[in-house]
């Protein structure tokens, strides 16, 4: 029962694998982050970079999280002047590749925040991949460095 | 004068009138080909709830930016553009003001928080739907209510990023498009300021 316990614990502490069917570990979320949104924002944006090393296309299709009352997955993009944020119905990850969510692009948008986010805390994510797979993810709040000279445009 | 006479004087008027009027029209001040100058005007409602115009920073550069507190990424960068190009510029008379499009969700109170999150000296400004239409208006800034999940509440404001230069008369200088590093801004304020 003990080492029962202790078996589910561990795979517990192990967030930030998805397993395919064959046991091997397909995708990771590399520097995820959540940004401090200011004390009065209801919302807030989380990046990272989700890694495929299988040999299949991923697509993730939701977010979860218990710190929001909703996670939706949104893009950016500047359209007659204006930058627009839409949602999207899904993210790919090709076989081999990535997906960036960044500031100014993709990101998993925090709506209805139960709490404020201070820096340092961490809001756990639950990416959920079609087909069934899901990936756990603790995203430490950060809070934001201004625009670096020679940043890229978006 | 007899009754023709007059008809035909008053004809005459008429088509002299329609030609002033034409020629008006068809002679702009502004080449068609050149953006018309920015009217900078704005009369907004300030985080205390009184007026607050453009007139109110006079002497003072004005660093504006037209956004929105449900914004989770392209406003934030923006403010925090700002407020680091205000920071460098300390010392120099330069106002940071932050207008919303989503007058509705975006009170006084909600402003006030926003604003001094990143930077105190910046006044959050919003007002009615009518005063907030009219200063974009005049700033040419378009914006638009989406809906974008379920829940109509949890709606986003398409709008015109960047920041915008006046100058210590209250007129348009320039604009800085989104992503400008503040390092550049501050430089250029700088530039304006010395040469006065």
């Amino acid at each position: 029962m003990r080492l029962r316990h202790l078996i589910l614990s561990l795979l517990l502490a192990l967030p930030l694998l998805a397993w395919a069917a064959d046991g091997t570990a397909t995708i990771t979320a590399d520097a995820p982050y959540v940004r401090q949104p200011p004390p009065s924002a209801r919302a807030a944006g989380a990046f990272m970079t989700l890694r495929n090393t299988g040999q299949t296309a991923l697509r993730l299709v939701a977010a979860s999280t218990p710190a929001a009352g909703t996670a939706e997955l949104h893009t950016h993009h500047e359209e007659d002047g204006m930058m627009k944020m839409r949602r999207v119905e899904a993210i790919d990850i090709p076989a081999g590749g990535e997906a960036v969510l960044r500031p100014g692009g993709l990101h998993v948008m925090l709506i209805d925040l139960h709490a404020p986010l201070a820096e340092g805390d961490s809001v756990p994510l639950t990416l959920h991949f079609d087909g069934g797979a899901s990936l756990r993810v603790d995203a430490p709040v950060r809070r934001q460095i201004p625009t670096a000279d020679h940043a890229p445009r978006h | 004068m007899n009754r023709r006479e007059w008809g035909r004087r008053l004809l005459g008027a008429a088509l002299l009138a329609y030609t002033a009027l034409a020629q008006a029209t068809e002679t702009p001040v502004w080449a068609l080909d050149e953006p018309m100058p920015l009217r900078a005007r704005y009369l907004l409602v300030g985080p205390d709830g009184g007026a607050v115009s453009d007139e109110d920073f006079r002497g003072r550069f004005q660093l504006i930016t037209f956004g929105y507190t449900f914004c989770p990424d392209i406003c934030p960068t923006t403010l925090l553009d700002m407020a680091e190009a205000l920071r460098q510029l300390d010392g120099l008379p330069v106002q940071g003001l932050f207008v919303t499009v989503d007058p509705q969700r975006d009170t006084r109170e909600v402003l006030k928080t926003y604003t001094a999150y990143f930077d105190p000296r910046i006044l959050g400004l919003g007002g009615s739907p009518e005063l907030v239409a009219r200063a974009a208006a005049n700033f040419r800034v378009r914006y638009a209510r989406v809906e974008t999940g379920p829940d109509p509440e949890n709606y986003a404001v398409d709008h015109a990023a960047g920041l915008y230069l006046l100058d210590k008369d209250g007129l348009f200088l320039r604009k800085f498009a989104y992503g400008t590093p503040p390092a550049q801004i501050a430089a250029e304020i700088r530039a304006y300021a010395s040469g006065e």
